[in-house]
């Protein structure tokens, strides 16, 4: 999966195009005429958004992705990867908030610093994280905080994914606990905060740095993987280390992680008091006339039920069984039950559910569907958790963050 | 002269094999996605035997339409990123650019003075944007 220095200076960005699906059509300027464009469109499924039309690139280290934007990159990973258990690494969505993000990263100085309310501040090479910690490893699924925010209506500003903003992974690396119990945690400290090595791209634009609480970082499952299945990371997931915090949003899986600072006084910057917070509401919904005043930051996977098969983009024939299969998250308390319905709601059957992989994994669940009648069903699926989570039908939020309203998708059946 | 005709057959054989080769490579195997993947170094001895990783990033960047404000665009927006974070948007009305140029000069601390913040939302609506409806909800972008 992974390609080689060499291969990944071949594998520039190739092939993509630009073109637009309204007025907006300002052409690419490199290679109009060569676009590749998605076959595997996401229409939204209310019929409210044109077909996929969004361009195809390769980035280094990549396969063929839809590109959001350029610079700095966001890439959404086609849907049809989700048909298998564990995302590949070339194929895993790309998301940096600054254009200074790294491009070169030597391992022979590479340091992952821990400094501010502790014993003794470290400075660990990867190898260091190799030898003297006890490795761990899972399963565990990321996803975008702004994942599915383009189905928002109103539409709201952000990056416009569908439901690519997301993968399931393999990970290998250290607690984040032992390296912190290595340098010695002081009493004062009241949180830990971590940066990566990309850079804000002016003086005056916020260095990108997420904090999570002493707490969590001391007794949760966060830990900073050097592997994703079973190779080194991509440069563009965070090459050489990565935080992972399961079962919360990957706004807190710094890439690139090089910095971890014990705190005194919680952080205070952008990335928590403005970016990545949602309304202190029930169900975290506002209303789009009124929005809430209140606000906290985003923390946790909502429960959730995605559609694989059928996308939407293909048809059906009628009295033939067809399988509907889609993955199932929530925060790790764990998958209990999905229920599918294909009359947009009026009736619901329970799905089956593939074995559990990991606690933070995503879980698979598949339907059987004979459809009787040519026609334009409204496909359904509803998840709920251990605890009793399920999804509502509406809800609305003003950064397009943390989508949990049942997805619907309409096929035709013919 | 049999054993030129043999030669001659040999030659154009040898010769069709070798312009299957060339036709194979040239054509075939370049439209495949990828070459075979290396081999992978274990994480341990990466430090060891590949310790740069290093790659280049080519931009493509969709050119941008004339107008006014066009050259304020491609020098204080641009700077920071692609105008494909333009094009990626649905089409806003007015307000909403308005909300959106604030907040990349106040919290992203781009080069925008206030002055200039009006100039950069008309290019935006006349190259992404629509006017305000009249009686539109208030959209909250904050």
């Amino acid at each position: 999966m992974t390609v080689d220095m060499m291969t990944a200076r071949r594998n520039f960005l190739k092939a993509m195009g630009s073109l637009g699906a309204s007025a907006a059509l300002t052409a690419c300027s490199k290679s109009t005429g060569l676009g590749r464009f998605a076959e595997l469109g996401f229409p939204d499924s209310r019929g409210q958004g044109p077909k996929d039309m969004r361009p195809w690139a390769r980035y280094p280290e990549k396969a063929d992705l839809l590109m959001l934007a350029d610079r700095p990159p966001l890439l959404e990973t086609p849907l049809h990867y989700f048909l298998r258990d564990i995302t590949p690494n070339d194929a895993y969505f790309v998301r940096w908030h600054y254009a200074g993000l790294p491009t070169h990263v030597d391992l022979r100085t590479f340091r992952l610093n821990v400094i501010g309310a502790v014993r003794k501040p470290l400075q660990l090479s990867l190898n260091d994280l190799i030898t003297k910690f006890e490795p761990v490893s899972g399963v565990v699924f990321s996803q975008c905080a702004g994942n599915s925010r383009s189905f928002f209506r109103p539409q709201v500003p952000g990056a416009e994914w569908t439901n690519g903003a997301m993968g399931n992974a393999h990970y290998k690396g250290v607690r984040l606990r032992d390296v912190l119990n290595m340098a010695g945690v002081q009493p004062s400290a009241v949180e830990a905060s971590f940066r990566g090595l990309d850079e804000p791209p002016l003086q005056s634009s916020p260095h990108f740095e997420k904090p999570l609480t002493l707490e969590h970082v001391l007794n949760g499952d966060a830990f900073i993987a050097y592997e994703m299945n079973g190779d080194p990371m991509p440069m563009l997931n965070g090459f050489p280390i990565r935080l992972i915090v399961p079962g919360w949003f990957a706004t807190y899986w710094v890439k690139a992680l090089s910095q971890i600072t014990l705190r005194t006084d919680p952080l205070d910057n952008f990335w928590v008091k403005t970016a990545y917070r949602i309304p202190v509401t029930p169900g975290h919904t506002e209303d789009p006339k009124h929005p809430s005043e209140e606000t906290m930051p985003l923390t946790n996977y909502p429960t959730r039920a995605v559609f694989v098969s059928p996308d939407g983009t293909g048809k059906v024939k009628r009295g033939i069984q067809t399988e509907i299969q889609g993955i199932a998250v929530d925060d790790g308390s764990g998958i209990r039950r999905v229920e599918v319905s294909t009359d947009g709601g009026k009736s619901w059957t329970d799905a089956r559910l593939d074995a559990v992989i990991d606690k933070y994994s995503w879980r698979r669940w598949r339907s059987d569907w004979r459809p009787q009648h040519a026609g334009k069903y409204t496909l359904q699926c509803r998840a709920t958790n251990a605890v009793g989570e399920t999804q509502p039908t509406y809800e609305w939020n003003h950064g397009g963050y943390r989508r949990r309203v049942i997805q619907s998708v309409d096929v035709e059946v013919v | 002269m049999q054993t030129l005709r043999v030669l001659a057959v040999l030659f154009l054989v040898g010769l069709g094999i070798v312009a299957y080769a060339l036709w194979g490579r040239s054509g075939r195997e370049a439209s495949t996605a990828s070459a075979a993947p290396a081999r992978t170094i274990p994480i341990e001895l990466l430090t060891q035997l590949q310790p740069v990783k290093d790659i280049e990033l080519e931009y493509h960047q969709p050119d941008l339409p004339p107008g006014p404000g066009h050259q304020l665009f491609a020098t204080q927006c641009v700077v920071c990123h692609s105008p494909r974070y333009v094009l990626n948007q649905p089409i806003f009305p007015r307000k909403t650019w308005a909300t959106e140029v604030h907040k990349m000069a106040k919290a992203y601390g781009a080069p925008i003075t206030p002055d200039q913040e009006p100039l950069l939302v008309d290019y935006l609506v006349s190259w992404h944007g629509k006017e305000d409806a009249p009686a539109a909800p208030t959209q909250n972008t904050k």
